[in-house]
């Protein structure tokens, strides 16, 4: 209980702190937000005006506390661009990029945890060493390349989606996640060939461990060595992964939803920040971060879950 | 015969590289046997030849019952992720035979046998020290029911006075439980305050062997006398 109300409190302080870097961040940037919303015709009377209304000749300090303050409760301003509430913008455009990234990491899962184990129990195998080959292929390539050639694959050849027509949950779900599932592959391929290559060798190490000699000698056959003691203890470092893997992802879909025009987050930050459009860039930077955090802090709590020494020394 | 462990001629490989040369052995229920040796004289090889794990054999081992092994390093042995309690179950659990609550009685009644507070039950092997380690080794070794224990540098690692009581608690089973012991070890000191017989190898070979008082007293081998000057 202790360690979680340490882990939250580092959790709220990593947040606060981050909040507070975006919030400078875009403070600092030159070019006055006002004359953005007006246009630079406008009278420097409307701008002063403008500029009392939007708080913005209060201190750095007393802005950001107000800014934090409606962050929180939902409120995130003003779109320069569209005068329209940001939260308002972001809500159907949330639900696309997590999709996205619960679908890659689906993937990743399903794909690097079977075939990392299968790899690792007939390691001297030709398959096993094949998949070695095509493993260091897919981490070699960049996902964006993979996109378009899964593009071309499934796509030009296989005519399971229609390339750059992006259709949305609400006009048919199936087109959805047939659309979404390409971009998922081609985040989740190289990441899952990480991960499997890593629990390969995990597997392996820890089975060159005295306590599987043990288990052994104690007449386990070899599947119960495998899922009993190795693979519990080999799995630590791939939560760990896992856990980097996915804030990755979540912070890289501004590429990949750029590369297969999917209305997400990330095509929208790129929009917001070429517009100029600081509220909307500034929300989604945030609540990026506060994702990234906030994957940080379950990771800390499945880890003592899965290992005793961690919950121990947590006691 | 009425001997528990009979090996003629045996040779081990690791891949095809010879490790143990023509070993000839007999030990009899109820004795406890000590193997001694430099480290790479394979003793280790022999004992994993008797429990036919991780060597290739040529010529006959035939063991009357089970064979159970402890290791030196406890540390090690024993499954991180895993509380005394569940592993010590493991060997009932493997075998099938017994209900979760008989299960758990049975490694209550073998935590008091070796000398174990039941409350290291819901420990996990990091918690314990070396000695109590130890002690979780070799009762889980003794829930499968060996006939022969074999312990291989089993106190090596341990300070001096842990050393002595689990040296006490291997003598106590040997006489209550009738519990055959193939003691490995390169202390010449240890093997000679348990064993009743001593086995010296050499090179994959064993060069000389006979009781206790035999070998200290009267070695006939020049390697026996060497290893023997370096501890008087």
């Amino acid at each position: 209980m202790k360690y979680l109300v340490r882990k939250l409190i580092t959790m709220i302080v990593t947040v606060l702190m981050v909040s507070l870097f975006v919030f400078i961040a875009f403070s600092v940037i030159p070019g006055d937000p006002a004359v953005g919303m007006l246009g630079t015709t406008a009278t420097e009377e409307k701008v002063e005006i403008l500029r009392e209304q939007m708080g913005l000749n209060r201190p750095l300090p007393v802005r950001f506390a107000f800014w934090m303050r409606d962050f929180f409760f939902g409120d995130m301003g003003l779109s320069y661009s569209y005068h329209i509430p940001v939260k308002q913008m972001l809500a159907d455009k949330l639900p696309i990029t997590l999709t996205l990234t619960g679908l890659s990491f689906l993937l990743i899962v399903l794909l690097s945890i079977p075939l990392g184990i299968l790899t690792s129990k007939y390691y001297d195998r030709f398959f096993a060493k094949a998949f070695d080959v095509v493993n260091q292929l897919f981490m070699a390539i960049p996902p964006f390349f993979i996109g378009i050639l899964l593009t071309y694959l499934f796509g030009m050849l296989l005519h399971a989606f229609t390339p750059g027509n992006y259709v949305s949950y609400e006009t048919d779900p199936a087109a959805f996640f047939a659309y979404m599932f390409v971009p998922a592959l081609s985040v989740a391929l190289p990441k899952a060939a990480m991960n499997m290559r890593l629990l390969k060798s995990e597997i392996l190490s820890e089975a060159k461990l005295d306590y599987v000699r043990t288990a052994y000698s104690r007449g386990n056959a070899t599947d119960q060595v495998l899922y009993r003691h190795v693979l519990r203890n080999a799995l630590l470092p791939v939560v760990t992964f896992l856990g980097m893997t996915l804030t990755d992802i979540v912070a890289g879909s501004i590429v990949i939803e750029q590369v297969f025009s999917i209305p997400g987050f990330g095509r929208l930050l790129i929009t917001s920040i070429s517009n100029r459009d600081y509220p909307v860039a500034q929300a989604i930077i945030a609540i990026i971060a506060m994702l990234v955090v906030l994957i940080n802090f379950l990771v800390d709590v499945i880890y003592p879950i899965i290992d005793p020494r961690v919950r121990k020394h947590a006691q | 015969m009425n001997e528990l462990l009979e090996i003629r001629q045996l040779n081990g490989f690791y891949k095809k590289k010879q490790v143990l040369t023509g070993i000839d052995l007999s030990i009899a229920p109820g004795e406890i046997v000590g193997l001694v040796g430099e480290s790479g004289s394979g003793k280790s090889s022999l004992a994993k030849a008797i429990l036919h794990a991780g060597i290739r054999t040529e010529g006959e081992i035939r063991l009357t019952g089970k064979a159970q092994m402890i290791f030196q390093d406890t540390y090690h042995s024993l499954n991180p992720a895993m509380t005394v309690g569940r592993i010590m179950e493991e060997p009932l659990l493997i075998e099938g035979r017994l209900t979760k609550e008989e299960r758990k009685q049975r490694v209550r009644d073998m935590m008091g046998h070796v000398e174990l507070d039941l409350t290291l039950k819901d420990r996990y092997p990091s918690e314990l020290s070396g000695g109590q380690r130890q002690r979780v080794c070799i009762g889980t070794a003794l829930l499968n029911d060996p006939k022969l224990l074999i312990a291989d540098e089993p106190v090596s690692a341990l300070d001096v006075t842990v050393q002595a009581k689990v040296l006490q608690l291997l003598d106590r089973l040997n006489a209550q439980d009738g519990i055959t012991l193939l003691f490995i070890s390169h202390d010449l000191r240890v093997v000679y305050e348990l064993c009743n017989r001593i086995l010296i190898m050499k090179d994959g070979r064993i060069i000389e062997q006979g009781s206790d008082e035999e070998v200290f007293m009267h070695p006939k081998e020049p390697y026996t006398k060497k290893l023997l000057s370096a501890i008087m």
